[in-house]
C-alpha cells in the first residue's frame, strides 16, 4: 500500500524567517524519493510539514487527496524518522519496538526481528545507552518495520558507520521491493545514496530548485572533456556548471539536454563526453553565488 | 475505509504506564506510613489512616506527573501517528483512570490498615481529626468540607461515605494532574517565558480547587481574597470540581490542538 504526496505553494515562516518559499511538487507513490539540500535547506522544516508536526503558513499538503493533519486516517499511515534525542529514554529497544508495533497497522514483527538481528541491536539495553550509531539502527529499524505507505527518513544515517549505512540501503531496496511504498530520503550523503533514488527533489534556502526522475537527471548533466579552445567552443550558450583545466586540456560540466547530433559533433572533435555525478550536480546546483 | 478510533488504546496505554509509575509512589508513601506508624507506637501520639496521610503527597504527585505527561507523550504519539485529538481523548481517560486506580488503593490500603490494626490489637490510634491541622484550629463557622466528610465516617463502617472519601480524594488529585498537564501543555507550546504564566494560571486553579473543597487556603498568593473559604453542600462540590477540570482540560485541548511538535 502506498500514498501519493501533492504539495501545492507550501510556505512556512518562522517569524520573520522564511523557512520554506512557495514550494509545490508531486510525490508519485511507490517510488523513492531524494530530497536533497545543504544545511538548513529547509529539508526537516519540509519533511515535518509532511508528518503533520506543524502546519504550514500557506499552501496545502494532500495525502490521496486529502490534508493529513489531524486526520487519523493518514497520519497512520506516515510514519517520519528523524534523529531523535534519546538521552532521557531509559525504555527498552525491545520495549520500542513493541509500542511501534501496538500504533502501526503494516508493521512487520518478523521483520523487525531480521532487522535487528543484521544491525546487531541488543534487545534489553534501554535506548539511551546505546550509540549514537545505534539509535540510528533502532530508528531505521522502527522506519522499515512499519511498511508505512508513506515513509521518511529524514538523515537517518547519522553516526551509523559505514557498513552499516550499507545495510541500511540495502534492506531499504530490498523491502521496497517486496512491499513497494512511499519513502523520501532525505541526505546531503548525495554520493553514496544516489542509487537509490528514482526522482530527486533539489531544494536549496527554502526554494524548490529542481525536481527530476533520477534517470533524467543524471543524463542531463555531462562533462565535456579536450583540448581547451575546442571545448570552449563547444560549450558556448549550454549552462555551465564549473570548469576544471590541466595544461591544454578542459573539463567543463555543463548541465542540460545534450542532442545525439551535439554528441556525434563532440566526437568527431575528439571531445570526450561523460557522465556527472548527482553530488556534483547537487554541489553546483546549491553554490553559493560568491 | 475509516480505520477504528485509536483513542481507547491511547487510554489503555497510559493508564498502565502511569499505574506503574503510580505504584512506585505509593510504595514509597506505604513506606513512611509505616514508619509514622512504628514511631506513633513508641510515642503514642495518634495518627491519621492512610487515605489521610496520603492525600496532600498524592496531590502533588498528581501534579507532577501531569506535568510530566505532556512532554512524554505528545511527541511520541503523534511521531507514532496518532493525532492530537486522539492523545489527548486518551490522556484525559488514562488520567481519570489514574486518579481514581490511586484512590482505590489508598482506600484499600486504609482499609487493610484498620483491619490489621483490630486485629494484631496494636496500640495505635487512627484519627482523621488529628492528622489534619486546619481541622483543630477551624472553630469558627465555615465548613472545612473535605476532613470533616472523612472524619465523620469510619470508611469501614459506613460504604455511602467509603464512597464518598474515595470520590473527594479521585477528584482532588484529578485536578491537580490537569493543573500539571496544563502547565506541561503550556511549556510545551509556548516556552518558558510564557510558561510562567501558565504556573500562574495553574496556582489559581489550584486555590479555586480548594475553595471549592472548602479547605482553608494556605497559599499567601489568596490572602487578598476578600473569604477564606467558600461553603458548598458536597455535592456542590463535587460538581464545582467537575467543571473546574473540565475547563481546564478544555484549555489543554485549545493549547495542544494544532500545536507544533517539539522534535
Amino acid at each position: 500500500m502506498t500514498i501519493d504526496v501533492d504539495v501545492r505553494n507550501l510556505s512556512l515562516k518562522y517569524n520573520d524567517f522564511e523557512a520554506l518559499k512557495n514550494i509545490s511538487f508531486h510525490l508519485e507513490s511507490g517510488k523513492i524519493h531524494g530530497i536533497l539540500g545543504r544545511n538548513g535547506a529547509g529539508k526537516t522544516s519540509l519533511l515535518s510539514l509532511l508528518a503533520s508536526f506543524r502546519e504550514s503558513s500557506e499552501g496545502s499538503v494532500k495525502m490521496d487527496g486529502e490534508k493529513p493533519f489531524e486526520n487519523a486516517n493518514i497520519m497512520q499511515k506516515v510514519t517520519f524518522i528523524y534523529e531523535k534525542d534519546y538521552k532521557d529514554e531509559t525504555e527498552k529497544v525491545k520495549g520500542m519496538l513493541e509500542a511501534v508495533e501496538r500504533y502501526r497497522p503494516d508493521f512487520d514483527t518478523n521483520y523487525a526481528d531480521h532487522l535487528v538481528k543484521i544491525f546487531k541491536l541488543p534487545l534489553e539495553k534501554p535506548v539511551n545507552k546505546l550509540s549514537k550509531g545505534m539509535q540510528s539502527a533502532l530508528n531505521v529499524t522502527m522506519g522499515l518495520a512499519s511498511r508505512s505507505p508513506l515513509t521518511i527518513f529524514d538523515e537517518a544515517y547519522l553516526g551509523m558507520d559505514a557498513p552499516t549505512r550499507e545495510i541500511f540501503y540495502k534492506e531499504l531496496l530490498a523491502d521496497q521491493s517486496e512491499h513497494p511504498r512511499t519513502i523520501i530520503l532525505s541526505t546531503h550523503l548525495v554520493s553514496e545514496m544516489d542509487y537509490l533514488f528514482d526522482e530527486v527533489i533539489i531544494i536549496d534556502k527554502g526554494a524548490l530548485v529542481l525536481q527530476e526522475e533520477y534517470e533524467t537527471l543524471a543524463s542531463r548533466g555531462a562533462s565535456i572533456t579536450g583540448v581547451t579552445n575546442l571545448v570552449d567552443d563547444f560549450v558556448s550558450g549550454m549552462h555551465q556548471l564549473s570548469e576544471q583545466k590541466l595544461g591544454g586540456t578542459k573539463s567543463v560540466m555543463v548541465y542540460g539536454d545534450i542532442s545525439d547530433k551535439q554528441r556525434n559533433e563532440a566526437q568527431q572533435k575528439g571531445l570526450e563526453v561523460g557522465p556527472i555525478s548527482l553530488q556534483d550536480l547537487f554541489i553546483h546546483l546549491t553554490r553559493e553565488e560568491a | 475505509m475509516k480505520q477504528k478510533s485509536i483513542f481507547p488504546k491511547v487510554a489503555v496505554d497510559l493508564f498502565f504506564v502511569q499505574l506503574t509509575w503510580s505504584v512506585w509512589f505509593i510504595g514509597f508513601v506505604l513506606l513512611a506510613h509505616i514508619v509514622m506508624i512504628t514511631v506513633s507506637l513508641n510515642t503514642g501520639s495518634a495518627l491519621g489512616d492512610y487515605l489521610l496521610f496520603s492525600h496532600s503527597s498524592a496531590k502533588i504527585y498528581m501534579l507532577v506527573i501531569g506535568i510530566i505527561s505532556a512532554y512524554a507523550f505528545l511527541t511520541f504519539y503523534v511521531n507514532h501517528g496518532v493525532t492530537r485529538k486522539d492523545y489527548f481523548r486518551g490522556s484525559a481517560l488514562a488520567a481519570v483512570g489514574v486518579a481514581i486506580a490511586i484512590s482505590l488503593i489508598a482506600t484499600l490500603l486504609s482499609g487493610l490498615e484498620y483491619m490489621i490494626i483490630e486485629m494484631t490489637n496494636l496500640p495505635v490510634t487512627l484519627d482523621r481529626s488529628l492528622a489534619d491541622g486546619s481541622i483543630e484550629s477551624s472553630d469558627n463557622s465555615i465548613s472545612i468540607v473535605l476532613p470533616k466528610e472523612i472524619i465523620s465516617s469510619s470508611i469501614l463502617v459506613h460504604s455511602s461515605s467509603w464512597f464518598v472519601s474515595m470520590l473527594m480524594y479521585s477528584l482532588n488529585i484529578l485536578s491537580l494532574y490537569v493543573i500539571g498537564w496544563l502547565i506541561g501543555a503550556g511549556y510545551y507550546r509556548f516556552g518558558w517565558v510564557i510558561g510562567f504564566g501558565f504556573i500562574a494560571i495553574a496556582l489559581v486553579s489550584i486555590v479555586i480547587g480548594d475553595l471549592l473543597w472548602g479547605t482553608e487556603l494556605g497559599e499567601p498568593l489568596s490572602n487578598w481574597l476578600p473569604f477564606d473559604s467558600i461553603s458548598l453542600s458536597l455535592w456542590g462540590s463535587v460538581a464545582g470540581s467537575i467543571v473546574l477540570i473540565g475547563i481546564i482540560l478544555s484549555f489543554i485541548r485549545i493549547i495542544t490542538r494544532r500545536v507544533t511538535i517539539k522534535m
